[in-house]
């Protein structure tokens, strides 16, 4: 209660002057007739026929459903897709000024005197048609490089992990806004109501078992209602917290005290009309409906022999990157519209190769697995895969560096995503860095691009779905954002 | 050496003194109209002496530099004899003066200013062409991005919308109705084609076409173009070689030329004009389905969503939980024109039901895999001509099945994973259909 009343005291100030020549008459007659009114009109109607929740795109759609394969803590680009043989042949030596002019370090190297560079200690080839360079860590991402689309020019604005990580989830490095995941929710509806629409899941990467903390606010709402919220499947014995009935509660007991609760509920709804009471009936719901629909999707017994063969050995060991693409899959057969994956574990500032043959194993089959499963199932036609970390690494050496070990420092000038399938344009490499890999030389994609581009390719104009809160219009993108034209397919 | 086109060349120089001491004096003349004394009036005759000769020298120099040519023959007429009259009645000016001939002298005072500033706005539009000096007041100037074109792709002139702009902001100036430097106009395509002093500036083969090769050429060079101001920029080179190589026709549309990949991102980047195809969806015009039949068939177990908002064709697919019947895709039937993805897999879709599905006439994407069709009844899709994905991929389909394929003129996929087709089958498909992308697992 006492929360209604301060939203009902931040409408009177923020919409006062601008209603003051109705009078508060016209107020008050308005919150009688529509109570939605007084909270903006995002749930109740469009006011300028742009907004609205579940309404059809702005055009037609590539993409019906994301698998976002976040990889967390930053894998190192020169390791893994941007190949430097000019960093091999200066190995030791410093990078030069002309080529850092002075933009700014981490904490964590700025102390250092010297920035010898650093040559990555794997190979790399060239694969498929396409002639994409990947590294002998990702052997079977390698196989499947006509099928990706590599974009080696991505930057961002943040330099440490928790403001990067958020600003590549919601577009703004502080905390507080919806994550891409909600947006879609929000803007597109869903598809399935037995399962959540934003579905997340984590694993420990086996290179640093230590890695960076992932918050829950990662893939919270923000100011969007509640019920576009991720939700986080576990591997543990309840995929889905507090969805079971408690112990001696049967489902038919559970069936009536939702229908009684629902019926106050909806009796405070139309008393007070705060939409998150709405929300509210509808995730009890959601969640009795859940409980038959998530016990069954998670459970992977039906999955045949030859899944585990493609996925690899760790995909039957519940709670890894492989079983968690497994599920991914299943979800998204299960046509939900945004699946979330956090593989933690890619900071590597010091014992670089060893750390980081750890990551690919986790997840080089896996990915490289989805991908193929999508794609023969005919999934990929309308779904879309991503594969990145939030910023990028250092050209040079951060701390001891020997033949055998190095490390790299956080870099968010030029990193390389991946992306495949639905209107992404396949065996394509977009963007360049230059000889040091440390400035972008070609085609600078920037996060809000990526996002501008991801929302795109589900018929989404990024600058029209936005949610009034606050007295502001918000947008995933915030003020920015330009699609990436050249990768379309 | 050739004294008279240097001197000729002066004259732009030049006669901007004259201008500055006639002027000076008509204002220095009304200044002291009613406190005139010996000293000013002396100081006033000498300015005007200084007026005079100037004026003269002007006009003999701007002789000289008529003789180059390439001018607009009205206009350089109008500047040629007004300069002389302004020459002319600055002498009278000075003699009046000096004779204290009051009224011939204001006569040509007031002479004088009208002079100066008609002969001064012929001159220039001599050098910059006639529109200069008003171009940044016309209405169509005003937009941010000029480059943008308010036009369908369809009437959208490669010459007239791409190519002439650059010409006209980067060119013109030295290449026009006025002035035609090199004997070169450029103002038209007629113009163009017919080329300058030297020849025809346009050739087949785009490397031979002087036009290309002169704003190509190392800024350096003497022969670049344009000699000062903006070069084109490498964006305008490649449209320039684009349109000479597609036979630099006059009329040519967007839509009618052939495109490469480096075009194609050009036209989309610089002027927003997407070459991409549309999708089937917004390609085709149809009416609206009224709601109640929707309602009618979303209450009948169908999820039914509009593709995107400027198309009215349907994407149907059985509800989450419901269990697909035969009755269903009969109730579907009256949406037969609208649904353009139809999604069956996994449900009991059989044979009988593919014979409905056939009249589906604007199918683009149908899902049957995981269900218990067979060959037999494949055979009644091939009648979906606009189909352009099938997914029959866990199912009993065989090599002989794939025959209906083969008849899907705009199909692009096909996925065929866990299916009895076997290598050979598939690689004869590709045979026949060299352009469809085969998902085989």
């Amino acid at each position: 209660m006492k929360e209604l009343n301060e939203h009902l005291l931040n409408y009177t100030r923020r919409e006062f002057l601008s209603k003051a020549s109705l009078g508060l008459g016209g107020i008050a007659l308005a919150s009688l007739l529509n109570p939605g009114s007084m909270y903006g009109s995002n749930l109740m109607k469009d006011e300028n026929g742009l907004i609205g929740t579940g309404k059809a795109p702005h055009f037609a759609p590539k993409a019906k459903r994301v698998i976002y394969l976040f990889q967390s803590g930053a894998p190192s680009q020169f390791e893994l897709f941007d190949y430097k043989p000019l960093l091999n042949k200066m190995d030791g030596k410093d990078l030069p000024d002309s080529v850092r002019q002075g933009q700014r370090l981490t904490g964590m190297t700025s102390g250092q005197r010297k920035f010898p560079l650093v040559g990555s200690r794997f190979n790399f080839k060239q694969h498929g048609q396409s002639g994409a360079y990947v590294s002998e860590l990702l052997p079977h991402i390698g196989g499947i490089a006509d099928d990706l689309c590599f974009i080696k020019s991505m930057h961002t604005e943040a330099i440490n992990h928790d403001p990067a990580v958020t600003f590549f989830q919601t577009g703004s490095q502080q905390p507080g806004r919806p994550s891409i995941g909600s947006w879609l929710s929000y803007g597109l509806g869903s598809d399935n109501e037995n399962l959540p629409n934003f579905s997340v899941m984590l694993s420990r990467g086996s290179g640093l078992k230590t890695g960076q903390p992932l918050y829950s606010r990662l893939w919270g709402n923000g100011f969007l209602p509640s019920l576009h919220q991720g939700v986080q499947f576990r591997s543990a014995k309840d995929p889905v917290l507090y969805l079971n009935n408690p112990e001696g509660m049967s489902s038919l007991n559970k069936r009536n005290l939702l229908d009684h609760l629902g019926k106050l509920n909806e009796m405070q709804y139309e008393a007070m009309g705060d939409p998150e009471i709405a929300t509210r009936i509808s995730q009890y719901e959601m969640s009795y409906r859940m409980q038959t629909s998530v016990p069954e999707v998670v459970d992977l017994s039906d999955e045949p022999e030859e899944t585990f063969e493609l996925y690899g050995p760790e995909s039957k060991i519940p709670g890894t990157y492989a079983a968690n693409c497994v599920l991914a899959r299943r979800l998204i057969e299960k046509d939900v519209k945004f699946v979330q994956l956090y593989h933690m574990g890619w900071d590597q500032h010091q014992n670089l190769p060893t750390a980081i043959q750890g990551q690919c194993r986790d997840v080089d089959q896996p990915s490289a697995a989805l991908v193929k499963d999508l794609k023969r199932r005919g999934l990929l036609e309308d779904t879309l895969v991503i594969w990145g970390g939030e910023f990028g690494r250092t050209a040079y050496n951060q701390g001891k560096m020997t033949k055998e070990t190095y490390g790299r420092d956080h870099h968010p000038r030029c990193f390389t995503i991946w992306m495949a399938g639905a209107g992404v344009k396949p065996g394509m490499t977009y963007g360049a860095t230059d000889d040091f890999g440390y400035n972008i030389s070609e085609n600078p994609v920037h996060v809000h691009d990526f996002q501008a581009t991801l929302m795109h390719l589900l018929g989404i104009d990024h600058e029209k779905l936005v949610f009034k809160h606050q007295g502001r219009r918000f947008r995933l993108t915030d003020v920015h954002g330009h699609v990436v034209k050249d990768i379309l397919s | 050496m050739n004294l008279s086109e240097f001197f000729g060349r002066l004259h732009p120089l030049i006669v901007h003194l004259p201008i500055g001491f006639l002027m000076i004096a008509i204002l220095l003349e009304f200044y002291f109209r009613n406190k005139m004394s010996p000293g000013k009036r002396k100081s006033i005759i000498f300015i005007l002496v200084l007026g005079a000769v100037g004026s003269i020298i002007a006009a003999l120099f701007g002789w000289l530099l008529a003789e180059e040519g390439g001018f607009n023959e009205d206009t350089l007429f109008w500047h040629r004899w007004l300069g002389i009259s302004t020459a002319v009645i600055a002498i009278l000016a000075l003699w009046s003066k000096y004779k204290s001939q009051r009224k011939v002298y204001i006569f040509s005072l007031v002479a004088l200013s009208a002079l100066l500033m008609l002969t001064g706005h012929f001159g220039g539009s001599l050098t910059h062409g006639s529109d200069y000096l008003l171009q940044p007041l016309m209405a169509d100037n005003s937009s941010v991005n000029s480059k943008e074109l308010d036009k369908p792709n369809d009437s959208i002139v490669v010459f007239h919308d791409i190519v002439k702009p650059f010409i006209d902001a980067k060119c013109i100036s030295c290449h026009n109705d006025d002035k035609q430097n090199g004997g070169l106009n450029l103002s038209t395509f007629e113009h163009l084609e017919i080329g300058g002093d030297n020849g025809k500036i346009l050739h087949s083969n785009v490397w031979e076409s002087e036009f290309f090769r002169r704003v190509t050429l190392p800024q350096e060079s003497e022969k670049f173009m344009p000699p000062n101001g903006i070069p084109l920029t490498y964006n305008e080179t490649t449209l320039l070689k684009w349109w000479i190589e597609n036979g630099a026709e006059p009329e040519t549309s967007i839509i009618d030329s052939k495109l490469n990949d480096a075009v194609k991102n050009i036209l989309l980047n610089e002027y927003n004009i997407d070459l991409t195809p549309k999708p089937f969806a917004e390609s085709i015009t149809l009416q609206a389905l009224s709601e109640t039949v929707i309602s009618n068939l979303e209450n009948k177990g169908w999820s039914i969503s509009v593709v995107s908002p400027n198309s009215n064709l349907l994407d149907a697919s059985p509800k989450n939980g419901v269990k697909f019947t035969s009755e269903m895709l009969k109730d579907l039937l009256a949406a037969k024109k609208h649904i353009t993805w139809l999604k069956l897999g996994n449900t009991s879709v059989n044979n009988e039901d593919l014979k409905r599905i056939s009249q589906f006439e604007n199918l683009t994407d149908l899902r049957l895999n995981d269900t218990k069709i067979t060959d037999e009844g494949l055979s009644h899709i091939s009648k979906l001509n606009n189909l352009e994905a099938l997914n029959i991929y866990d199912t009993t389909i065989s090599d002989e099945g794939l025959n209906a394929i083969k008849a899907l003129k705009k199909l692009k996929r096909i996925y065929l994973w866990k299916t009895k087709v076997t290598p050979s089958g598939i690689s004869e498909l590709q045979d026949n259909k060299p352009k469809l992308t085969i998902i085989s697992g």
